[in-house]
């Protein structure tokens, strides 16, 4: 195995299992035990059941005995394990790994999680875990710190040194220090919300696919005069989806970027209110489109239900440029050939727009990854355990087998890379050799949205995406510049519980005065009234709380 | 329910013709509001999806077909689903009536000793819960979870229907009771053979919301169960329409957009298919609303 | 005239029977004179001997359900101790240390918390005022259907909206009152001009009482129509023979035929006035409603995104509780001493 020369690390695992240890013996704790690492965690020579000698990066895993890990698995309604699934058994045939599955629905997958973990229940894999989702579980140890492990990884590290990413890791580090999941990595990461365009409308008015947000409304204006029943502009996520986008190119954070309404202020080297000025500038531009009659204002505030009422605005023509992502294309393009006829329209998803902080777009993103439960530390094959996931997770091989299946049998691999579906395989969901009888994703689990998604290289991101997808992507690499990521602030338990209380009113005074003041039910003047009225909930204790974790944070890793 | 208040040869006033001909005015206006969502809901499991998407399905199917009917019957999971859900609601309708009436006819005894700490006992359930984590704990660790009694035994004993049924077990008339105990009979034989048999229109009630309560139960199968083939149909249908689908994160509504490629028309289907079995289940029960049926037994 | 009606009345009624202060066996006698009333009116406590030898088969009967909600209610519910102990994922279900009133002092002091308090009250408060009338109304112009068919049409219909998921509902609702839907369609026909619902909170509670009612009031109706059929008919014939048209003989012989479902109902409705449903609101929402719509637990909702702390959760829960079970016992209180009839 590679040994990974950080001492630090180390250092920093012991001392964490000696203080945890000693916080066990004072507090005297009688619970299940799931709160810390027995041992250091951090030699694992006794529990290497299993575990290759030499495993490296872009190795086939195989264990030398067969084991049994436990995963869960969230149950995707329009695509169900069925009995004609190959991939468990595919990976079994590899890796000599049988992976026991503990299945919770799609619809409460978030809270059935939560109730696993909380109840002490869970297995010991967790995937489908984004960035942040773990905060909560590690504050209390009921996950286990990864920093501590990824020595035993060479795969994580390969790629995370290879399309550097190692900053974005440091700022995964909670309060001690440590992080407590790994993310997928994205070789290039792209927003996966923006703005879809019917590109033949704006043709037809001879506006420009815009590339800043004022050059959208001068698209709109024509589009407008043109339709004057129409409100061409809509979100369709309640407007987060929209002002989130938007708020990179402002200089802010909102909607679902609003994390927990803070930005950092490059100049002063601290956290601020995310009102702040380019917010405002936001809000002023967007209460703009409204009272000019570009936007349609029910789309800011109705949530997006599948059926939703901007896809039928869209299909009848009172809505021409919406949010949404490349499923929501789909579903414009499934309504449109209804009612214009399929060959009649041109649908086309945009780079985010720019404006006055330039040409910006969210920072480049980890996807989803997988945490580990508390209890993984105790089994006997956890080194096998790192290993196996590290090549799930990181390795381009897995990588391939988790969206193509297997080659030579499902698809053939050109000397330059290209794949090819071979033709008795379809992919429907991304419209891939739709006469094929047996499906890659539904009838052989291969391309599943548990493990498929979370760590993809570009080639293979763009193996399987339509055109327009790849262009979008190769759009925004080359003329969109990803935001800085903010410096970590990670909370301890106490702070977490405080914030959550602190910080709910003040996300909800920021959220309901952007739609007051967007839809204009508040008029823009009041603007420095409402960062009173936000003063007044303690947004500075709030705001100190923040930067006293960021600035102990920086102190203790410095 | 026969109208026995009307016997022939007496005329209605006018005023109760007035009376009647707006009731039922009012009555068809009921129905059409009550109807409409549900005949939009069955137009579009007979539609397309991008009519559905479109938003063009009112009342009448747009772009008619079965197809997505056939589609869901070949799906073996979806019967599975239903098996399920059937055994669950036949299972746990039968546990919960034998626990209610008991108890409930137990409680309507005024004069035993001991009854008002059984209602507190009862009543005090009603309000304090454990919460969801407990109540997960106390199942696994009664070895339960993933089997059919995690899913019909937490919901056994509603204590709404215990004191509505009690409510009605005192109201039954007390001479019968005592002639049947100088007849001989105990407090069992009372209960057979005199309370139940007089209670059918509240047994049936009980019988119908038990078995709806159990048939729309999505919540202690989401907990508890974690096998697909042990999951009730209603969970599989929440599965497809919902959540709480509030997108509030952006991989949440990256996640749900996923979702959302599946047809329009299959959540329709599978909502319909889901939805027409309980509503057969009400002309059965209404036999039982039958009034007078106390009557004979009161006289003389 | 109604008098008579009384009489009749209680010559069926066991005249021995003025030990219970509950009037169930008055059939449909609305003035109860208070001079019968006892108050306490159980019977005199026997000893337990004699209680047991005498009724040792309804304690064996009460024996099965009583053991089912310990172990199914009692014992869940010293997890809620987690409200005065710290909670910790994956650690013990009991909480790890004991915190005291710290969690309880944490809402008393959230001024949030009580504008949300105040907000689930009175959207309880007027779901209650709205929908438990009207299952009654609809329950009793059922009754004077005489058609069966249509009778049971009707009924059948209007069970429907029960079934509906809560978010096709909300869908449904959301398309009816959007700016280009029905209402609006009908409220510019008639000259004025299109009202943004969704988007005001002074609407909010109107649109979630109605939705409320919606689906609520034909279920409703099932538990009324079976008492219905208890009352027994012959008084509506003396009644009739006495004169009485049909609003009399509403008013004197089926609603108070019915009181006892009624009361029953009513009092077991003002204990869970407090749970306002949860996921309505949530589909229901934004923030341009937050002042009206945010309720107990939508908030707790959005405070668990950030920090998912199951022990606050479990102290506001308990303080929800502790209200819901004043209230039902008040409630009973009350209506023992003003009606006569009470739970218990």
């Amino acid at each position: 195995m590679i040994r990974r020369t950080t001492p630090r690390v180390r250092r920093g695992g012991a001392v964490v299992a000696m203080t945890v240890s000693a916080a066990l013996v004072l507090a005297g704790c009688g619970g299940d035990g799931g709160n810390s690492a027995d041992d250091d965690g951090v030699s694992l020579e006794d529990q290497a059941v299993g575990a290759m000698d030499d495993f490296q990066a872009d190795q086939q895993f195989t264990a030398t005995e067969p084991v049994t890990f436990s995963m869960l698995w969230t149950d995707w309604p329009d695509n169900p394990i069925t009995d004609t699934w190959e991939v468990f058994d595919e990976i079994e045939k590899r890796t000599n790994v049988s992976l026991d599955l503990t299945n919770i629905p799609f619809s409460d997958a978030t809270e059935k999680r939560s109730l696993l973990i909380s109840a002490g229940d869970a297995p010991s894999i967790i995937p489908l875990t984004y960035t942040g989702d773990e905060v909560q579980f590690a504050a209390a140890g009921a996950v286990l710190p990864m920093s501590d492990y990824v020595e035993y990884m060479p795969n994580f590290q390969k790629y995370v040194e290879e399309w550097d990413l190692s900053e974005m890791m440091e700022n995964l580090r909670q309060d001690d220090g440590k992080y407590y999941m790994l993310p997928g990595l994205q070789e290039v990461s792209v927003p996966v919300f923006t703005l879809i365009l019917r590109k033949d409308i704006f043709d037809e008015v001879g506006a420009e696919i815009p590339e800043t947000w004022d050059e959208l409304q001068e698209g709109l204006e024509k589009i407008k005069a043109k339709y004057p029943d129409s409100y061409p502009l809509a979100d369709g996520f309640e407007g987060q989806s929209m002002i989130n986008y938007a708020a990179h190119a402002f200089g802010t954070v909102a909607g679902w970027g609003l994390g927990r309404a803070v930005f950092w202020n490059k100049d002063k080297g601290e956290y601020e209110f995310a009102g702040n000025d380019g917010y405002r500038e936001m809000v002023e531009y967007f209460e703009g489109l409204h009272s000019a009659g570009l936007l349609d204002a029910e789309s800011f505030t109705a949530a997006n239900d599948g059926a939703g009422t901007v896809t039928e605005k869209f299909a009848a023509g009172e809505v021409f440029a919406a949010s949404g992502s490349a499923g929501t294309v789909q579903e414009f393009a499934t309504a449109l050939d209804e009612t214009v006829g399929a060959g009649n329209y041109e649908l086309v998803q945009i780079a985010p727009p720019g404006g006055p902080a330039g040409q910006v777009v969210e920072p480049r993103n980890f996807w989803n990854g997988f945490m580990l439960t508390a209890d993984a530390a105790k089994e006997p094959n956890f080194l096998a355990m790192l290993q196996f996931l590290d090549w799930l997770y990181y390795s381009p091989e897995a990588r391939e087998l988790l969206r193509w299946g297997v080659e030579g049998e499902t698809y053939d691999k050109a000397a330059d890379g290209t794949i090819t579906l071979r033709p008795e395989y379809s992919y429907d969901a991304y419209n891939i050799n739709p006469d094929g009888k047996t499906d890659l994703s539904k009838d052989l689990g291969y391309a599943n949205a548990v493990l498929s998604d979370a760590t993809e290289s570009r080639s293979l991101k763009q193996s399987y995406n339509s055109e327009s997808l790849v262009e979008y992507i190769e759009k925004v690499t080359s003329t969109r510049t990803p935001r800085d990521p903010f410096p970590a602030a990670p909370l301890n338990e106490l702070e977490l519980e405080q914030s959550a209380l602190m910080s709910t009113p003040i996300k909800d005074s920021l959220n309901t005065a952007t739609l007051q003041f967007i839809l204009g039910q508040r008029p823009l003047s009041e603007w420095d009234d409402f960062l009173a009225e936000v003063e007044g909930q303690n947004l500075a204790g709030y705001l100190d709380l923040i930067n006293g974790a960021q600035k102990r944070l920086a102190e203790k890793t410095d | 329910m026969k109208a026995a208040r009307r016997p022939s040869g007496i005329r209605d006033t006018k005023g109760y013709r007035v009376f009647t001909v707006v009731n039922t005015v009012l009555l068809l206006a009921v129905c059409a509001i009550m109807l409409y969502p549900f005949l939009t809901v069955l137009a579009q499991s007979f539609s397309s999806s991008g009519a559905i998407k479109a938003g063009q399905v009112n009342l009448i199917p747009v772009g008619f077909n079965v197809e997505t009917y056939a589609a869901v019957g070949r799906d073996k999971q979806f019967w599975t689903a239903y098996g399920n859900t059937i055994l669950y609601t036949v299972v746990g309708t039968t546990i919960a009536m034998i626990l209610t009436t008991f108890l409930a006819y137990v409680i309507s005894k005024k004069h035993l000793r001991g009854r008002s700490f059984l209602i507190g006992v009862a009543v005090f359930t009603m309000f304090f819960n454990g919460g969801i984590i407990p109540n997960y704990v106390l199942i696994s660790s009664l070895g339960m979870k993933n089997t059919m009694w995690a899913v019909v035994l937490p919901g056994a004993l509603s204590v709404f229907n215990l004191l509505v049924m009690k409510s009605f077990f005192e109201n039954l008339p007390r001479e019968l009771e005592e002639a049947a105990q100088i007849d001989g009979l105990g407090w069992w034989g009372i209960f057979t053979r005199i309370s139940l048999p007089l209670s059918k229109a509240v047994l049936a009630t009980m019988v119908l919301f038990y078995a709806v309560a159990y048939w729309n139960d999505w919540f202690a199968a989401f907990l508890y169960l974690d096998q697909r083939d042990l999951f009730p149909v209603t969970l599989h249908l929440r599965n497809l329409i919902a959540g709480a689908s509030t997108a509030a994160t952006e991989s949440a509504a990256a996640a749900g957009s996923q979702k959302d490629a599946i047809s329009a028309n299959i959540q329709a289907v599978t909502m319909i298919l889901t939805l027409i079995p309980i509503l057969t289940i009400y002309p059965f029960v209404q036999k039982y609303f039958v009034s007078g049926v106390m009557l004979g037994s009161v006289k003389g | 005239m109604t008098l008579n009606l009384e009489q009749k009345a209680s010559h069926a009624v066991d005249s021995a029977d003025t030990r219970t202060i509950t009037t169930q066996n008055e059939r449909g006698s609305s003035w109860w004179p208070r001079g019968r009333w006892k108050p306490g009116g159980v019977a005199p406590a026997v000893p337990w001997r004699t209680a047991l030898r005498r009724d040792w088969v309804l304690y064996a009967m009460a024996l099965v359900p009583l053991i089912y909600l310990v172990i199914f209610r009692y014992m869940p519910m010293l997890g809620n101790v987690i409200a005065f102990r710290r909670f910790r994922p994956g650690g013990n279900i009991f909480g790890e240390e004991w915190v005291g009133l710290r969690y309880i002092q944490m809402f008393i002091n959230d001024p949030t918390f009580w504008h949300v308090f105040a907000t689930t009250a009175i959207i309880g408060g007027m779901t209650l005022i709205v929908c438990f009338p009207l299952p009654i109304v609809l329950a009793l112009l059922l009754n004077e259907v005489r058609k069966t068919v249509f009778k049971r049409v009707v009924q059948s219909i209007s069970y429907l909206p029960h079934f509906l998921s809560i978010v096709i509902v909300v869908g449904m609702t959301m398309q009816l009152l959007s700016v280009t839907g029905t209402v609006n369609q009908f409220i510019e026909m008639v000259g004025g001009d299109a009202i943004p619902f969704l988007q005001r909170a002074e609407w909010f509670r109107v649109i979630y009482v109605g939705t409320e009612a919606w689906q609520t009031v034909g279920w409703g109706t099932i538990l009324y129509l079976a008492a219905l059929t208890t009352v027994d008919s012959s008084l509506y014939e003396a009644a009739r023979i006495d004169g009485a048209n049909r609003w009399r003989q509403t008013w004197h012989v089926t609603l108070p035929g019915i009181r006892p479902t009624m009361v029953t109902l009513l009092i077991l409705n003002i204990g869970s006035f407090l749970n306002v449903g949860f996921e309505k609101v949530l589909l229901l929402y934004n923030p341009l409603t937050y002042e009206t719509a945010d309720v107990i637990s939508t908030y707790l909702y959005r405070v668990g995104l950030v920090s998912n702390n199951l022990s606050y959760a479990a102290a506001i829960g308990l303080f929800q509780a502790c209200i819901g079970f004043a209230m039902v016992m008040s409630a009973n209180l009350i209506s023992r001493r003003v009606v006569g009839t009470s739970l218990w």
